[in-house]
């Protein structure tokens, strides 16, 4: 029997948070959304760089499947891309981005490779970026995506019950349900 | 979501941000200066995280779990397993751009206080920092985890298994300490009484 230890801790975020002295809720949103605001044009003209890097990586010319390295790359400049989006109040971007780096991630797990297959949801990071879709159609694109992501699982998990065993296929198959993957 | 009214103090905070993009560390340093905080330090690379958390006092640390092309949760782990007691209490909330299942739990079991998914914002940020400093969630050492306490409800100890903690109860009934109460002493004091004052 291994020994847990619980304790009642009291840190000093919690001594000074209700301490007298401090400021309005609504106040420091304020402040912080008027700090943020002056950060806007070098986060745009940053996000529109994240996007050509990523642009380049998936869609250049000759491009095919990503070696690892540059999987890992678009890993980081989607978590890049997506910190852009919060100051700059990118929600639908966000979630255009996210779906992109879950096929790459879901795609790195497995050698199957449609042509292009990152390049719709891609053209959809882009497309929301320029501001040129139609009212409407970003909702149904991305259900496109999910469509297109579920392959991509079924294609994953496939490829690891080929070469794994029984046991490791259960865990790979428990993993990907769990995740939404 | 702490009301309009609600009256927060962090004037007094040194909060630790950790991100390998200066963006993301220029994006969080506003927020927490529009929070009123004054004292915000930054961390690019998992060995300045180490140092800053060696030679400062801090009150929070926010750091990217892309740090060190993956590390904020090793971070976490290694935070939570320093030898100094009030430091590797810590708050500390974890920043991930998918939020998958499996992540969370990795977050939860490295011993974070908190995941926030990206995109970030203020609103959001505000909220996990207010229920961390008024949560008081006890903090849990053991050979497997070192954190805050990772149950959000409290059902006791599971059917048929004995508690490793020393605060959890048995689930057997002990000898009666007293004789049992008759069945006029239980309506004596279940049925309401007139008494004349």
């Amino acid at each position: 029997m291994s020994a847990v230890v619980i304790r009642p801790v009291f840190t000093s975020l919690q001594k000074m948070i209700d301490s007298p002295g401090g400021r309005r809720a609504a106040d420091v949103l304020q402040a912080a959304a008027a700090n943020l605001a002056g950060l806007e044009d070098r986060l745009a003209g940053e996000l529109d760089g994240v996007l050509e890097g990523l642009r380049s990586l998936i869609d250049g010319p000759g491009r095919g499947r990503p070696d690892p390295a540059a999987f890992a790359e678009i890993r980081r400049l989607v978590e890049h891309a997506l910190s852009l989006c919060g100051p700059l109040g990118e929600t639908d971007l966000a979630a255009a981005i996210q779906m992109l780096g879950v096929q790459a991630d879901t795609l790195s797990e497995t050698d199957w490779w449609p042509e292009r297959a990152l390049g719709p949801a891609l053209d959809l990071v882009c497309l929301r970026r320029a501001g040129a879709l139609p009212e409407g159609a970003f909702g149904r694109l991305m259900e496109q995506l999910q469509l297109c992501q579920k392959r991509y699982r079924e294609q994953a998990s496939r490829r690891a019950r080929s070469e794994a065993t029984p046991d490791a296929v259960a865990g790979a198959e428990a993993g990907l349900r769990r995740d939404g993957r | 979501m702490p009301g309009p009214d609600t009256s927060i103090n962090l004037r007094a905070a040194t909060v630790l941000t950790a991100d390998e993009n200066q963006s993301g560390l220029d994006i969080l340093g506003q927020i927490l200066m529009g929070f009123g905080v004054q004292r915000v330090i930054r961390a690019q690379t998992p060995d300045e995280f180490r140092r800053h958390v060696e030679t400062h006092h801090i009150d929070l640390v926010i750091l990217d779990s892309n740090l060190g092309g993956g590390m904020g949760y090793e971070l976490v782990h290694w935070l939570r397993r320093l030898p100094a007691e009030p430091k590797r209490f810590t708050p500390a909330i974890v920043l991930a751009g998918y939020t998958p299942l499996s992540q969370v739990e990795q977050a939860r079991d490295c011993g974070a206080s908190f995941m926030v998914a990206k995109p970030i914002s203020a609103n959001v940020l505000l909220d996990r920092i207010v229920w961390i400093g008024r949560s008081a969630r006890p903090f849990v050492e053991a050979p497997a985890y070192v954190g805050p306490d990772r149950r959000f409800k409290n059902e006791g100890v599971p059917f048929g298994a004995a508690g490793r903690r020393s605060g959890d109860l048995s689930g057997d009934l002990g000898e009666a300490v007293q004789p049992n109460l008759s069945q006029s002493e239980i309506d004596d004091l279940m049925t309401p009484k007139r008494m004349i004052l």
